[in-house]
């Protein structure tokens, strides 16, 4: 399109204007490749603010149908008749398709907020339950508190700079001056930390379990799912804005040896540090604490913890080809996740009890290869995938992660966190024995359910894993196009 | 200023964040209404400045709870009084009607419900509280006492000077400025760069300010679009803080405000969730069996 055009039309030509752009974007002869180091200029944005966001609404309107008839089916197993279940849970939809498209963070803020007041609601549907409330109250309290830290440091930021968009944000961030403000990065610091708080990273997770667990399991899907994506997003979009010294030389930046200039303060640690530090701190939490786990939502909400620091790790590096592994390894995340959150979601008649059943317990997984012979199969791969085993795609996933950051230099670091990791895999493979093997014969009487519907979608997953796993660079030219393209 | 932060931190051996800035950024947007409202010297002022201490103070120290909500209300209304002297009679309602009108209502209501304790305050526990005090008193009063004795008003006019020099070159304002530099191909020199579609307000209101926010929509040859909001030198001066808010707020921020209302719709959606039971002895209109019913269910037999 070199030539100008009249935007005076209707929607019609809208449509076709847009869908000839989405077009010609992958006709270009451009090839980003993984290999090449590629060099951006200073001015330059790195911004995710193109046509590439309408595959992540995509993705989050599927999310969101299975998420509705999940929901049919609680209401139908339990006696629940409420519409607002399914109401509330289109007004969070609703959040973070703001939030994935934000540009401020006054819509950012706002967003957040009504993304996070459906998602108190939903967690408390259940009334008579000790948990649902217990789950509620925690939730309601902590990320009120985290919010108002949002607003601080983005209110301090105004102050500073006088404005809150991003875009200007970042070329105002890169002006050298005589003057250096370490409430800046103060403020810049606040913002993370209420981010951190949200996706349940390890000094602040400790709300996380408690409410994945005493909340109505469509919604625990719902929380490890979409209630992630905005925010990984707008934590990104933030990095992105900051240029590098910001992260790694911090002492350079601020001029405290000159004695002309009125630097007011200075920081001692770079970013970095704290990032790393947040994420080591969850991989000692996140994997020993998921070894006396009993119980399925709580073994599932603390392995997220782990995850999320492998995704800080990849954060902490300010270079574009971690920054594509981070988001990688989320996007493998949220695929398996949709599989292990909809375990506690499937239905079965226990004869025992005479009536409808979940999975609740770690222990009713054991023999499971007698009844589900297949599903079993597929339970196996995303647990070896998670786990990190090479047939499947968190190989590379965590192997991308890793070897970026032996590329910067953190070898000591990549060492010890991958001998914790051993911890994940075991805790991910014990489950598999439990499913194959076993010492005493337990008799099983009942047998999982699946529709078709479920048992499409889930296949759909499986191939994913494994397709990626043959062909990753497919997704990560597609993210790089995501992150370049202005 | 950074002599004196240079000491602190060699002599004690830790690195000092500045408190300073953060003081320093609220007096600066207060800088304004300060000169030209002579918040200083008007005896108004000071008057109602040391009865919130006073107040804020008495919160604390007073055994009677009732009494100690009726010191919250009037530090309130303190805070309202000034904010009212500083030209911010906005902020002075907002105060006055949801902290004085709703929360400090809430206070009164779970006070009154509980039964809390007339209890007499004693010296000996405030012995322990002393150290914790005592730091944050040390660490917040010299920042303040240091920028009071030595007269300075912190300016941000380094980082504006830079900018406004190209404001004056191009006549924009920064936002303006910041995404039209952000590309690096782009020719000033060239009028083939400059294509501007204008879209005109056909409608005359007499306070209808959205003419400001003309958007000038610039396609370049190699880049995507830029967009051009118009300067606010239109405005007059002598606005109040009310009609200013209302002019961006229904036309700039009219997104924003309305993702408030739909804040406000699920909170009182999951108010009524959490709260609500139908008792089951009450006849009641099911609506939904009503519109459901077809020509088989509503005809049977009866034997």
């Amino acid at each position: 399109m070199n030539y100008p055009l009249t935007i005076d039309s209707s929607t019609k030509d809208i449509l076709l204007f847009l869908i000839k752009r989405y077009i010609n974007e992958f006709f270009n002869n451009i090839y980003y490749s993984f290999i090449n180091n590629i060099y951006v200029q200073k001015v330059i944005l790195i911004w995710m603010n193109n046509i590439y966001l309408l595959h992540l609404c995509f993705v989050i309107v599927i999310t969101l149908f299975y998420a509705l008839y999940m929901i049919s089916n609680y209401k139908r197993f339990n006696n629940f008749k409420l519409i607002e279940y399914d109401i509330l849970l289109i007004f969070s939809f609703i959040g973070t398709i703001i939030l994935v498209n934000a540009n401020n963070f006054l819509i950012a803020f706002l967003s957040i907020e009504v993304q996070s007041l459906c998602f108190y609601v939903l967690s408390t549907l259940k009334r008579k339950s000790t948990y649902s409330t217990e789950a509620g109250l925690k939730y309601f309290i902590l990320s009120a508190l985290s919010t108002s830290f949002f607003l601080l440091g983005s209110s301090l930021l105004y102050g500073l700079y006088g404005t809150i968009d991003f875009k200007s944000l970042n070329y105002l961030f890169q002006i050298e001056s005589n003057e250096y403000f370490s409430i800046e990065i103060l403020s810049i610091f606040f913002i993370f930390i209420s981010l951190f708080f949200k996706l349940g990273v390890a000094p602040f997770h400790n709300w996380m379990p408690d409410v994945y667990e005493g909340a109505p399991s469509p919604t625990s899907f719902i929380f490890a799912t979409l209630g992630k994506i905005g925010i990984f997003f707008l934590l990104l979009k933030l990095i992105l804005i900051l240029p590098k010294e910001y992260f790694i030389d911090i002492k350079l930046f601020s001029n405290f040896l000159k004695e002309s200039s009125n630097s007011q303060g200075f920081l001692l640690v770079n970013l970095q540090t704290i990032f790393l530090i947040i994420s080591f701190i969850s991989f000692i939490i996140g994997s020993l604490s998921t070894l006396k786990q009993i119980k399925l939502k709580r073994f599932l909400a603390y392995s997220t913890i782990s995850h999320m620091g492998f995704i800080l790790l990849g954060l902490s590096l300010f270079n574009i080809k971690a920054f594509i592994a981070s988001i990688f390894y989320f996007i493998v995340y949220f695929l398996s996740s949709i599989f292990l959150w909809n375990l506690s979601n499937i239905y079965f008649l226990d004869i025992n009890k005479f009536k409808p059943t979940k999975i609740k317990y770690l222990s009713q997984f054991l023999n499971l290869k007698t009844t589900n012979n297949l599903f079993s199969f597929i339970i196996s791969s995303f647990l070896f995938s998670m786990a990190g085993v090479p047939p499947f795609v968190g190989f590379f996933s965590k192997f991308f992660i890793f070897v970026n950051a032996a590329s910067q230099g953190l070898y000591i670091y990549v060492i010890i966190s991958i001998i914790i990791s051993v911890i994940t895999a075991f805790y991910y493979i014990s489950l598999i024995i439990k499913i194959y093997f076993n010492n005493f014969s337990y008799i099983k009487v009942y047998c999982l359910n699946i529709n078709k519907l479920e048992a499409s979608v889930l296949s759909i997953l499986w191939l994913l894993i494994i397709l990626l796993f043959f062909e990753p660079f497919f997704l990560l030219d597609f993210l790089y196009l995501f992150l370049f393209k202005n | 200023m950074s002599f004196y932060f240079s000491i602190y931190s060699i002599f004690f051996k830790i690195y000092y964040f500045d408190f300073l800035s953060v003081y320093n950024i609220y007096t600066n947007i207060l800088k304004i209404n300060f000169i030209e409202n002579a918040f200083y010297s008007n005896k108004v002022s000071i008057v109602l400045q040391t009865l919130a201490l006073i107040s804020s103070t008495s919160i604390i120290l007073i055994p009677n709870p009732v009494h100690a909500v009726f010191f919250l209300i009037l530090t309130f209304i303190n805070i309202a009084a000034l904010l009212f002297m500083m030209q911010m009679e906005f902020l002075g309602f907002v105060l006055l009607i949801i902290y004085v009108g709703a929360i400090a209502v809430l206070f009164l209501f779970i006070v009154m419900m509980l039964n809390i304790k007339i209890t007499k305050y004693s010296f000996k526990f405030f012995l322990n509280e002393i150290p914790i005090f005592g730091i944050i008193l040390i660490l917040f009063f010299t920042v303040i006492i240091a920028s009071i004795l030595k007269n300075e008003i912190w300016d941000l006019t380094p980082l504006k000077n830079k900018l406004l020099y190209y404001f004056y070159y191009l006549d924009l304002e920064k936002e303006d400025l910041i995404s039209y530099l952000n590309f690096y191909n782009f020719d000033l020199n060239l009028v083939e760069n400059y294509i501007f579609f204008i879209k005109e307000n056909t409608y005359n209101f007499s306070l209808d300010y959205s003419f400001i926010f003309n958007r000038y929509e610039i396609l370049n040859l190699y880049n995507h679009n830029l967009y051009f909001n118009t300067s606010l030198q239109a405005l007059p001066n002598n606005i109040d803080n009310t009609v200013a808010l209302g002019i961006f707020l229904y036309s700039k921020y009219m997104y924003e405000f309305l993702l408030g209302g739909l804040i406000l719709l699920i909170a009182m959606i999951g108010a009524i969730i959490l709260t609500l039971e139908h008792k089951k002895d009450l006849k009641r209109q099911y609506v939904f069996h009503q519109i459901s019913r077809d020509r088989k269910n509503s005809i049977f037999l009866i034997h």
